[in-house]
């Protein structure tokens, strides 16, 4: 089974024991660094990609290389019809139409891309107007309730009276509202991630300070020979006095990193040097 | 003025909950975007389009002259889109929802521009650094944004871009080491299949919380507390919020079925 199927199984599952388009759904979601709400999304299975929630964009556009990536053809005025598009958290938008348009739509955008994550796209009105949302980010993740309606358009503006300019006009006003102004905003979305090294001890909290509670089989504490019930008394040279402070001593160091341990074993000092794996 | 704006202090009822906040209406355009009437000084109405994806709040100079944001400022001769730099607004005020302290840029924003003469005047952008302070529900069917209190303290967008673009890790020469609070016992491995990237377990430690909780070696991990995890960094994106003795749930595709998991992330390092 391809993972996409099962997905989609998991997906429909979900919805299925609910009322349909009333169920809310959690999105997770990132801040990037110039401060714009980015989700994932699945389009035809295939991702994810990289979005920014854009009320600023009257509809959702995705890059030509996203549309040939998910199998999605623009027809000649350039909209695209995605088979699904799922955001992540479970979120399912039923026949969910883009604007496949990289370079004059998404310029603005690119200028963010580089390194880390790409911004592949923007959700905009078409696809926002059909739930409520709610955004707090004191939290990880929004609330997305579907509506009971189906917004009109994006229309453009040729009914505004806009005279002969009125084509070209539409299609600027179809960009987003922050479209130019990439530059100004920072080069880059989110930084490359690498995880801490581990050193594969669990740790409990006892008057005495942190206490050794069992040891991961196969990792660098267990070849170290440290043992349950070693109390650790130092972390790279700092006195710890509980666990968490033992986590704050390694949270920004990488696996391959040698690491010197002190701790107490039944009224002896051991000294210990670990090289961090690779591990969660 | 165009028209009164009334605000009205209401409660919304979602599914299952309650939200209390200051309903504040909009106006939506053809194009999908959404107005909303503005005070700043207790000037005003102005009409200013609210946009999720803007960094930044935007006022051009008519409004900044009209509401008096400019008073300190001296003239300056050349200026691209008129460009002023940022003023603090005192008192930032979107339908009934009064804020303190927003910073605006002031400039003549080309798309605010072109927005003006199909629509008539509108005259910035609401972005984040108001709305980021808010728990906010956007309604497009009842047209009202709710502000509910927030507990949310958003940085100065422009100091951190700034600080990002000087550190090393905003350069992207150095990767960022997350943590992910608690240890579970597992490594992993990625493939590729079918074009698709996808992350499978590759260890499980020997009596550590992953074992415990069912974890096996050759699992797809397809989602960690409703993350997508298809990657390495995903993974971390996922673990990133789970802290020590917090339960996780996990589905892992195991022989073509999916399968729920209950993991428990332990104190540790």
């Amino acid at each position: 089974m391809r993972p996409l199927t099962l997905l989609a199984l998991l997906a429909s599952a979900v919805i299925a024991a609910e009322p349909a388009g009333k169920k809310t759904v959690e999105v997770p979601y990132k801040l990037t660094q110039p401060k714009h709400i980015l989700v994932r999304a699945k389009i035809n299975g295939k991702g994810p990609f990289n979005f920014i929630m854009d009320t600023g964009a009257p509809a959702l556009f995705f890059t030509e290389a996203v549309a040939a990536k998910a199998g999605v053809k623009a027809d000649e005025k350039g909209w695209g019809a995605c088979e699904t598009f799922e955001l992540e958290g479970g979120l399912v938008v039923p026949s969910a139409k883009g604007r496949v348009d990289t370079p004059f739509q998404l310029e603005g955008m690119n200028g963010m891309g580089i390194g880390g994550a790409e911004i592949h796209g923007l959700i905009g009105y078409n696809i926002l107007a059909r739930y409520r949302i709610t955004i707090d980010l004191s939290s990880d993740r929004m609330r997305w309730t579907p509506l009971d309606w189906k917004p009109d358009g994006p229309m453009g503006v040729r009914n505004q009276g806009g005279g002969s300019d009125a084509g070209q006009t539409s299609l600027e006003l179809m960009g987003s509202m922050m479209k130019g102004l990439g530059g100004l905003l920072g080069r880059k979305a989110t930084p490359t991630v690498t995880a801490r090294g581990q050193a594969g001890l669990v740790l409990r909290d006892e008057t005495a300070g942190p206490v050794v509670a069992s040891v991961l089989k196969g990792w660098p504490a267990e070849a170290g020979g440290i043992k349950p019930g070693d109390r650790l008394v130092m972390v790279d040279g700092k006195t710890v006095t509980k666990a968490s402070e033992a986590l704050g001593q390694v949270e920004k160091m990488e696996a391959g990193r040698k690491l010197p341990l002190s701790l107490d074993r039944e009224g002896k000092r051991l000294e210990v040097v670990l090289e961090l794996a690779e591990g969660y | 003025m165009a028209y009164l704006i009334v605000a009205l202090a209401t409660c919304l009822f979602g599914p299952g909950e309650a939200e209390a906040g200051v309903a504040v209406p909009f106006k939506l355009l053809t194009t999908g975007h959404m107005t909303v009437q503005v005070k700043l000084n207790g000037k005003g109405p102005y009409t200013l389009i609210f946009d999720t994806g803007a960094p930044m709040s935007i006022v051009n100079n008519r409004l900044a002259r009209d509401a008096g944001l400019l008073k300190d400022r001296p003239v300056v001769l050349f200026a691209p889109f008129g460009s002023r730099g940022e003023v603090k607004v005192k008192e930032f005020e979107v339908g009934g929802q009064k804020a303190s302290d927003i910073k605006v840029a002031v400039m003549d924003h080309p798309t605010v521009e072109l927005f003006s003469k199909h629509f008539g005047p509108i005259d910035g952008i609401v972005g984040f650094p108001f709305f980021a302070r808010y728990a906010v529900t956007i309604d497009y069917q009842s047209k009202t944004l709710t502000f509910a209190p927030g507990t949310y303290n958003p940085p100065d967008v422009m100091q951190a871009m700034m600080r990002a673009m000087l550190s090393p890790e905003g350069r992207g020469d150095k990767p960022k080491v997350l943590s992910g609070g608690a240890v579970i016992g597992f490594t992993v491995r990625e493939e590729t299949r079918d074009g698709s990237r996808l992350l499978l377990v590759e260890t499980v430690a020997k009596g550590g919380p992953a074992e415990q909780g069912g974890l096996l070696p050759g699992d797809r991990l397809a989602l960690l507390n409703k993350r997508w995890t298809d990657t390495r960094a995903d993974l971390l994106d996922a673990l990133e919020a789970i802290r020590p003795g917090q339960k996780v749930p996990v589905v892992v595709e195991r022989s073509g079925k999916a399968v729920m998991l209950e993991l428990a992330g332990a104190p540790g390092i």
